[in-house]
């Protein structure tokens, strides 16, 4: 894994909200084609992890470490310059822009792309045959659509931004079981082409199940690491996340 | 019969257009930051002023549509000042909770009200037509209608104003960005948007159409002067609300439905222009309780 370019690298980060340690000294790396998941229960700092590394959150003032993102430190930017220099947040309960039409969402998406016209097309033609569901409805005020469908087109206005690292988070959150296992595929896809991810979800099996690696995460630490196949056979593991 | 007809249409439509431009802007505002620049009224005098003072002989005496120009920019950059001084202070705060900007807005509108009235003035001024002093044709009388070169002129900025930003919302990665800051602010700047240059668009615009609808307004108020101007920024906020706060579409509409109830209010003989703003209030009250959001509120569609 060292010899593969390393696309994120946290080390020691810490964030605080207010009086609470919402992350207490992580480290972790993302290396170029991985599938990296952090997985741990309600709580854990799964989302703080990823909102601090995409600059979403406003708690940059109270956080401390490094975060390198391609080569370059990162931490203490804006969201929207992080956004440019090629990773696609999908944040948590997928923040879609509701009064806009599918068509507009996934648009928004190619912003830093500005002037790419032609591969912008050709990328929205895609994103509507990976999710012929959206095509139907591209005319339509994205809050019309259902739950799945929002994540789809969540992921779908990600991927239109041709990122280089993808950030999801909970993408199976407040769907019915069959979407889960739709969105799993989904993330499997991605992974199959050589997108780069980190996923962060409360369904550990499920995640490690697409992942190569993955870390845990436990009131702000990270207590375990290592290949996806190794921790589904930790029985600590076992009995606190993966359901025995 | 006619006649009250052609006036109640032609000044519904011109001082209606006045009223939609300057609504605009505060939908625009409210739009990208969830805030009400109560300093929107007081841009419309300033407007008014300072364009006659690049124009007037006894400022710079520049030539009038120079002048103008002058006017248009230097409102807009009154609107990026006020939202650097006044909002963006206030730092990353939720509107909703943290009001300081009601407090901030307005006495950046009191301020500069009172800075235009030190450096040029407190009396009504003239200003020329703005449109008829280059064509040559100010104002002919139809039927006992004055109909001025700059009402037709007014009525046609409004048109391009309206087309334009629908274009821009709806062809433009530009317009896409306005939208998608105003729906959530954090997610827009996920996609790579300055949501921060947004804003300061967004009041620049503001501010640049707060001196158009002043200067096209003034030959048919008798000049630039500030109770009119502040009064009919007033009004304009009344017709946001009424639209819909937030909406454009509906800042424009609220407009429109204001001035041609104060035209037709002004011709009842038993009212008249006295009892336009207690009609217009009452109006606006019945309208709030069967459309509490305002006509064009959205009812806002989110999904958990």
């Amino acid at each position: 894994m060292s010899e593969t370019e390393v696309v994120l690298s946290v080390r020691d980060l810490s964030v605080r909200y207010g009086a609470a340690q919402a992350l207490d000294g992580i480290s972790l790396e993302v290396h170029r084609g991985e599938v990296v998941t952090i997985i741990g229960g309600n709580g854990a700092g799964k989302t703080t992890t990823l909102k601090t590394i995409s600059g979403m959150a406003e708690m940059l003032r109270t956080s401390t470490g490094e975060v390198t993102f391609q080569g370059r430190r990162i931490d203490g930017m804006a969201s929207n310059k992080i956004a440019r220099l090629g990773m696609a947040h999908v944040p948590e309960g997928r923040r879609i822009f509701p009064a806009m039409t599918v068509d507009d969402n996934l648009l928004i998406g190619s912003y830093r792309r500005r002037g790419e016209v032609e591969a912008v097309a050709s990328d929205l033609a895609l994103a509507y045959e990976r999710f012929p569901i959206l095509g139907e409805r591209r005319r339509q005020p994205a809050g019309f659509l259902s739950g799945g469908e929002q994540q789809m087109l969540a992921i779908g206005r990600g991927l239109m931004a041709r990122p280089s690292f993808l950030l999801l988070d909970e993408p199976s959150l407040g769907l019915a079981p069959i979407l889960v296992s739709r969105m799993f595929d989904i993330i499997r896809t991605l992974a199959g082409e050589g997108t780069t991810i980190l996923l962060v979800e409360q369904m550990a099996r499920l995640a490690l199940g697409v992942a190569d690696r993955g870390y845990v995460l436990e009131q702000g630490r990270i207590v375990a690491d290592g290949p996806s196949a190794q921790l589904l056979e930790d029985p600590k593991l076992k009995a606190a996340y993966l359901g025995g | 019969m006619v006649t009250d007809l052609l006036q109640i249409f032609v000044s519904g439509i011109t001082v209606g257009s006045a009223i939609a431009l300057v609504a605009f802007g505060y939908s625009l505002v409210f739009a990208t930051t969830r805030i009400v620049n109560f300093a929107q009224g007081s841009m419309l005098a300033v407007g008014g002023f300072v364009t006659f003072a690049f124009w007037d002989d006894g400022h710079l005496g520049l030539p009038f549509l120079l002048a103008f120009v002058l006017g248009v920019v230097f409102m807009a950059g009154v609107g990026v000042v006020i939202e650097v001084l006044a909002i963006r202070p206030l730092g990353g705060f939720d509107p909703s909770a943290n009001v300081g900007w009601i407090l901030t807005t307005f006495s950046a509108g009191i301020m500069s009200v009172e800075l235009v009235r030190i450096t040029i003035g407190n009396a009504s001024r003239a200003l020329p037509e703005p449109v008829g002093s280059v064509l040559g044709w100010e104002r002919s009388v139809v039927s006992n209608v004055a109909i001025g070169a700059s009402d037709i002129a007014l009525v046609l900025v409004a048109i391009v104003v309206m087309v334009g930003f629908e274009l821009l919302q709806g062809r433009t990665m530009l317009g896409r960005a306005l939208r998608a800051v105003s729906q959530d602010r954090p997610a827009a700047a996920l996609m790579g948007i300055n949501t921060g240059a947004m804003v300061t668009f967004a009041f620049a615009l503001a501010g640049a159409l707060a001196a158009v609808a002043a200067v096209f307004i003034a030959p048919r108020f008798g000049g630039v002067q500030f109770q009119g101007s502040i009064a009919l920024g007033l009004t304009a906020f009344v017709a946001t609300v009424l639209g819909g706060l937030g909406s454009t579409r509906g800042a424009m509409l609220g407009g429109y439905l204001i001035g041609f109830a104060n035209a037709i209010i002004a011709t009842i003989p038993w009212l008249g222009a006295r009892w336009q703003d207690t009609v217009i209030f009452v109006l606006f009250l019945g309208v709030l309780v069967i459309r509490p959001n305002g006509i064009f509120g959205e009812a806002r569609v989110e999904k958990v």
